[in-house]
Parts: structure tokens; C-alpha cells; sequence
């Protein structure tokens, strides 16, 4: 590449102008000082617009952070004038590239503007080669919706909080609904296994219940649990998911409670274990007893012929759930 | 649904039965050498599914007409046959397992007949009773503006004693049917479900009146009948509108006429969810409480399909106590609990209903 190296005044490059702004990264406080005490390692390129102007291919923060330590003019790399825009572009994505690896919203950045000059993926995809962006059209995909959301939703995936599975997923929501999610995720930290089910279960809730997901999670006894200042971040997720659980599956909990209260009525030694079939959907219920003498062995069977005539442990066996006149 | 677009294989394109539906339909017609380009176009589109409904390709039957109800191991079969007259549906219901079960799905109808009445001689020659039906891959009476199949079907039937045909249907396309000579060798049947599932779930289907109207008429015949209670939805409400419909047949049809009523709550593979929602975004049906059954499907809560049974089959034995009832594949323990026994203390679930077919349909085994 041929540059021309040249000191710029600072008044000429438009700052604003963002054409090949790739990067997400913010804050120049620390660049600042860095640039302050030993200078621009490293100069930004620049390509010339006009008669006499500048665009900003590459080092968008390094200028921010000239301009606030009050320099006037700086050294950079000029571009030649009759470069063509997919090059200077792919050039801004390389000096990137060749620095860190770019994080997903970046690359739909990427994606995006490289899609202004190339025509279709399989361009995006050998071009990306070339300038170090391995891609391929189900990723471009995914990178074009990510870029849909909203701003806000794309910050909490640079910050890891919502990762892209969810961010994806959250694409098909209304807006008020994904960025009520977003903020949920934030203030809670669920892991994403956690997010998956939550996700789902306040879908398909809000399907059931004829409301909104934001409605949703956001008022009712889900947003008091969200907004009890006497519970930690951990016990709220606890109470949250328990909750969504029971209304999502009301015969399944008032089952599982049922099977508690009868399984505890049992009263079994610990060296008895109870198991029901997975779901309760097999029939095969299993008993495993743990002994070290005759003695317990004998005792242990005692209790088991015991067990056959306890009504709790036929009511287990009948799979019967109470009151089901509440169920249908 | 209306079939907007005619395709024919080009090896039965000369067949006397493709040419008759080609006039019949009067629809743009197109001679294809496979179905791959059709497969594929409809493939491609946003609801293959849908579209799917709308081209009809009729073709030969490679496979056999007959085979075995696919069951699975861990739930009780009953041992039915299938006849393979086609495949899908005009009708549109949400919770259709044919919408995943083809891939693509689309209309095909086989008009190697002569075939068909083949495999279906070589039955009657058997030894074993045979119950045999036309609805599992497609509703038995769509076809019949096609092709009166199901009218040809019923005079094979009528004379032979070792099989019943089943036809099993949501439509009340049987007025071709009534006066034919049957000999009870055919069993009109009907899938009921509650008004609300329906006029929710059951796009382009007959009302509930109407399918029961027609089953009357049928009775005056003298067609014996059967009921199937499938899929049960689970929804506020449903129990008191399952019992309406319960009041509803046996107010209208004589309990004695019945062959059998079958009862199977709503299941199915985890990626017909997806279809559903896609296709039906204002079905709730998908949102029940299911848990996924020992043969991979989505199956209501056990708890909650046996206090569901109990109910409806104690509601039909008090209308009509003698009636056989039995479940489309459910275990031992769901029988024991909600019928009080096990079909092996009968003989086993394929027994039980050959013996209720010898009974009302005056079947016999070849060496009787
Ligand atoms: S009538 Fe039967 S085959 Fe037709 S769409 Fe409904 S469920 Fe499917």
C-alpha cells in the first residue's frame, strides 16, 4: 500500500464522518494519556476528501484522543485520492483485523458496509478472506440480524452479558419485548442455559396469557420479585424462574408438589431411595436400599413391606393428581 | 384448500385413470419424468406445507398399498393395516402430523389401482382378519371428486368376509356411498372433537353437526360406524365440551351400531412445534403441558392424560355402557387405570378389535 505520510491539521479530518468506523470500543481516556506522554506510535489512515478534507479509514479513537489533549495538527497516513471505497474500506476492516479480534458487532458492521460494495455472500465471503474475516452465509446471516437490534442490545453483546443465541432470538420479539428482556438479562445475569429456558418460558406464557412479554416480566409478581430491594440478584433468579415454571406447567408443579408431600409422608430412611419414572411418563418406579449388616438389611426390608400398604405410597403409584376439576 | 395445479408422472400420463382425474380436475396440468422439480420448488417456498395442498401429483404406488400402522414399542398398537391411496390432505388442521411426516409434504394420489385391488385379494386369502384403513396418510373422502376410490373400495370389501375397511373422516362427502351395496364390510368413521377445537383447529373440516348428520344417514344404511376421539386437547373448559359432544353421538347414533370409539390425547414430534407456530401463530394448542414420551413424542403430562381418560371414558360408558372403547397407543398403566384392565387379559388389544369387527361387521377367517 502506498501511503503518503503528512502532518494533518486536526480541523480538517471530519470527525463525524463515519464511513469506516468499524470499532466499538468507546472511552480514549486511556489512549490519551498514552498519546500525551509518548506521542502516535502508530499514525491513523486517512483518506483525503475534497479539496482539501479528510475521512477517517482507520484510528477513530486515536484522533478523539488528540483532539481532547488539545493537539492541533497530527501526523497520519494519507490514502491516494483515486483509491476505490471497497478497498479503503477493506482496509479500515484489516487494520482492525490485524490488532484483536473483532467482537460480533463489529463484524456485522463489517458485513453491513462491505455489503454496500459487493453484491452477494459468496463476494462477502472471498473478500472477507483476504482482509482476515472468516465467514460463511449462515454467519452472515446471523450478523445481519444481530445488526438489526437495537443499540442497546448490541452493547450487552460486547459486554458478554446477552450472548448470540439469545441476541437471535430475541430479534423475533417486538421491540418493547426484547429490550425488556435485554434489560432483565442485565439485572439478573442468568447463564445461558438459564436464559435459554426463561426465554422460552416467557414466550410461550405470554402465548398462553394473551400478553405481552414485557407486560409480562415486567409487572405483576414478576417485576415485585425484580424490584424486592430485600432480595440478592441470585435469589430473585431463584424465585423468578421457580414462579415461571408453575405457571407455565400448573399440572406438572401441582404434581411434583404432590409427589413431595406424599414422598416425604413416607418417612423413608436415607438408605432408601425412591425414584419414579423419568417424567412420570414409564412405569417402572425403582427403590435402592444401601445397607452394611443383615440387621439393616433385615430392617430396611421391613420397612419395604411396610410401604406397600401406606396409602401415600399408593397414591404415588396411582399418578392421580387432586383436585383436577381446577386442571381443565 | 383448492388443488390449483395438476402434476402426472409421465409413466402413468397414458394410465385410463390419470387421463379421467386430468379431465375431472380441469386444472393447468403438467407431465413431469419425477418429482424432484416439484419437490423442490415447493420446498423452496415461505409454507410448503400450504402449498403443498394446492398441487396435486398423481403417480404409482413403488411401495406396498398395504403395511402395517407404524407403532412403537413402548405403547400399545392395535394391529391396524393401512391402505395406501395417497398421501395429505385439502383440509387444514393445526395439529396435522402429516406436515412434518412428509418432507415436502404434497398431494400425490396413486392411480396403479389394479395394484391396489391386487394386495388387497391377496389379503382376503389370508387367514388372518384384517382391519384396514385409507385414513392415516391422508383423510379417507377428499379424493372422492377425484376419484370415487372409496365407492370402489367399499363394493372390493363387500364381497369377502376376511377384512374390514375403515374410512375415517372429517368430511360429509358420502352421499355417493349410502346406497352402495356394503355388506357391513365397511365401517364409516369419524374423528370428533369439541366445537371449539373445530372452528380453532380444524381448518376447512365439517362441523360437528354435520359430521354427525352424516354418520346418521350413514346408520340408516346400515353402515356400521366408529368414533375417534383424536387428538383430545387439553384447554379450559374442555371437559364439560368433551362431554356435549359424548351427549351429542349418542343422542344421535345408536350405540349398538358403533364398531368401536378410540381415544388418543394430542402428540406429537418435537419439530411439528416449530410448523405449528409458523403456521398457526394464534393456535394455542402447542402449549399444553407436555413432557416428551418414552417413543420421542410430545405427549400431555401422564397425570394429567389419565384424570383426562378417566373422565371421558366413564362419561361413554354411562351413555353406552357395551361400547368398545379403546386407546390409540397408550400403556398398560393408562388401560389398567382408566378402563380397569389390560387388553392381554383379553387377548390383546389387535384380538379385542378384530372380535368387535367379527361382531358387528360379520367377519370370518378363511377357515371358518
Ligand atoms: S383432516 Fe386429518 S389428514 Fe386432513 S389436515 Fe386434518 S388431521 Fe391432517
Amino acid at each position: 500500500m502506498v501511503y503518503k505520510n503528512k502532518s494533518v491539521q486536526l480541523c480538517l479530518i471530519d470527525q463525524k464522518d463515519l464511513t469506516y468506523q468499524i470499532s466499538t470500543l468507546k472511552p480514549v481516556d486511556c489512549i490519551s494519556q498514552s498519546v500525551s506522554q509518548i506521542g502516535l506510535i502508530n499514525p491513523p489512515i486517512l483518506s483525503p476528501v475534497g479539496n482539501s478534507g479528510y475521512r477517517i479509514v482507520s484510528g477513530f479513537r486515536r484522533i478523539a484522543a488528540c483532539k481532547k489533549i488539545g493537539w492541533s495538527e497530527l501526523s497520519a497516513r494519507i490514502l491516494p485520492s483515486d483509491m476505490e471505497q471497497i478497498n479503503i474500506l477493506g482496509l479500515a476492516i484489516a487494520d482492525n483485523v490485524q490488532h484483536r479480534e473483532l467482537n460480533l458487532i463489529e463484524q456485522a458492521v463489517a458485513i453491513e458496509k462491505l455489503g454496500l460494495y459487493l453484491d452477494d455472500d459468496t463476494d462477502i465471503i472471498s473478500y472477507g478472506k483476504k482482509i482476515g474475516l472468516q465467514l460463511n452465509r449462515q454467519f452472515i446471516n446471523r450478523l445481519r440480524r444481530l445488526n438489526k437490534l437495537s443499540d442497546s442490545i448490541k452493547d450487552r453483546v460486547i459486554s458478554d452479558t446477552i450472548p448470540l443465541t439469545i441476541a437471535l432470538e430475541l430479534d423475533k420479539l417486538d421491540t418493547a419485548s426484547a429490550e425488556e428482556v435485554a434489560l432483565f438479562f442485565d439485572e439478573l445475569r442468568p447463564t445461558l442455559n438459564q436464559q435459554k429456558e426463561i426465554l422460552l418460558l416467557v414466550k410461550e406464557l405470554a402465548r398462553v396469557e394473551d400478553r405481552s412479554i414485557s407486560d409480562l416480566i415486567k409487572t405483576g409478581s414478576i417485576g415485585a420479585i425484580r424490584g424486592d430491594m430485600d432480595l440478592d440478584r441470585s435469589q430473585k433468579l431463584k424465585r423468578i424462574r421457580a414462579l415461571l415454571k408453575k405457571r407455565r406447567y400448573p399440572a406438572i408443579h401441582h404434581f411434583e408438589a404432590l409427589f413431595d408431600r406424599n414422598l416425604k409422608a413416607l418417612e423413608l430412611p436415607r438408605d432408601i431411595d425412591f425414584s419414579p419414572p423419568a417424567n412420570f411418563e414409564g412405569n417402572r418406579f425403582s427403590m435402592t436400599i444401601f445397607f452394611h449388616s443383615l440387621a439393616e438389611f433385615k430392617t430396611h426390608v421391613g420397612t419395604l413391606i411396610r410401604l406397600a400398604d401406606a396409602p401415600h405410597f399408593i397414591e404415588i403409584l396411582k399418578k392421580q393428581i387432586d383436585n383436577q376439576e381446577t386442571l381443565y | 384448500m383448492t388443488i390449483k395445479k395438476l402434476y402426472i408422472d409421465k409413466e402413468i400420463a397414458e394410465y385410463p385413470l390419470s387421463l379421467e382425474i386430468k379431465q375431472r380436475l380441469s386444472i393447468p396440468a403438467e407431465t413431469v419424468d419425477s418429482p424432484e422439480s416439484i419437490f423442490k420448488s415447493i420446498s423452496a417456498l415461505p409454507d410448503p406445507v400450504g402449498a403443498g395442498k394446492k398441487v396435486l401429483f398423481i403417480t404409482r404406488n413403488k411401495g406396498a398399498f398395504v403395511r402395517p400402522c407404524p407403532g412403537t414399542r413402548y405403547y400399545t398398537c392395535c394391529g391396524y393395516m393401512i391402505l395406501h391411496i395417497g398421501t395429505f390432505c385439502l383440509m387444514d388442521c393445526t395439529y396435522c402430523i402429516l406436515q412434518s411426516y412428509f418432507h415436502p409434504p404434497l398431494l400425490q394420489y396413486y392411480v396403479n389401482q389394479e395394484a391396489m385391488m391386487a394386495a388387497l385379494d391377496d389379503v382376503f386369502t389370508r387367514t388372518r382378519i384384517r382391519r384396514i384403513g385409507t385414513g392415516e396418510f391422508t383423510d379417507s373422502l377428499i379424493w372422492e371428486t377425484i376419484d370415487p376410490i372409496s365407492a370402489k373400495l367399499i363394493q372390493k370389501f363387500a364381497g369377502q368376509s376376511q377384512a374390514v375397511l375403515e374410512l375415517k373422516t372429517k368430511t360429509i362427502n358420502i352421499d355417493h356411498l349410502l346406497s352402495l351395496p356394503h355388506n357391513r364390510k365397511t365401517i364409516m368413521a369419524w374423528s370428533l372433537n369439541t366445537k371449539n377445537i373445530i372452528r380453532s383447529q380444524e381448518g376447512g373440516a365439517a362441523s360437528l353437526n354435520a359430521r354427525l348428520d352424516a354418520a346418521t344417514r350413514c346408520q340408516t344404511y346400515n353402515y356400521p360406524l366408529a368414533f375417534h376421539f383424536d387428538p383430545l386437547i387439553v384447554y379450559p373448559g374442555c371437559i364439560e365440551e368433551y362431554y356435549d359432544v359424548i351427549d351429542q353421538l349418542f343422542d344421535r347414533i345408536n350405540p349398538d351400531n358403533i364398531v368401536w370409539i378410540s381415544l388418543g390425547s394430542f402428540r406429537f414430534m418435537p419439530d411439528l412445534k416449530t410448523i405449528i407456530e409458523h403456521r398457526f401463530p394464534d393456535s394455542k394448542i402447542i402449549y399444553g403441558e407436555f413432557i416428551k414420551g418414552l417413543d420421542g413424542k410430545m405427549r400431555y403430562f401422564k397425570p394429567l392424560r389419565l384424570s383426562l381418560y378417566k373422565k371421558i371414558i366413564d362419561y361413554i360408558k354411562y351413555r353406552a355402557p357395551g361400547v368398545c372403547v379403546y386407546f390409540c397407543m397408550e400403556d398398560d398403566e393408562i388401560w389398567k387405570h382408566t378402563m380397569g384392565f389390560l387388553p392381554s387379559e383379553y387377548g390383546g388389544l389387535p384380538a379385542i378389535l378384530d372380535n368387535a369387527a367379527i361382531r358387528h361387521c360379520g367377519l370370518r377367517t378363511c377357515s371358518d
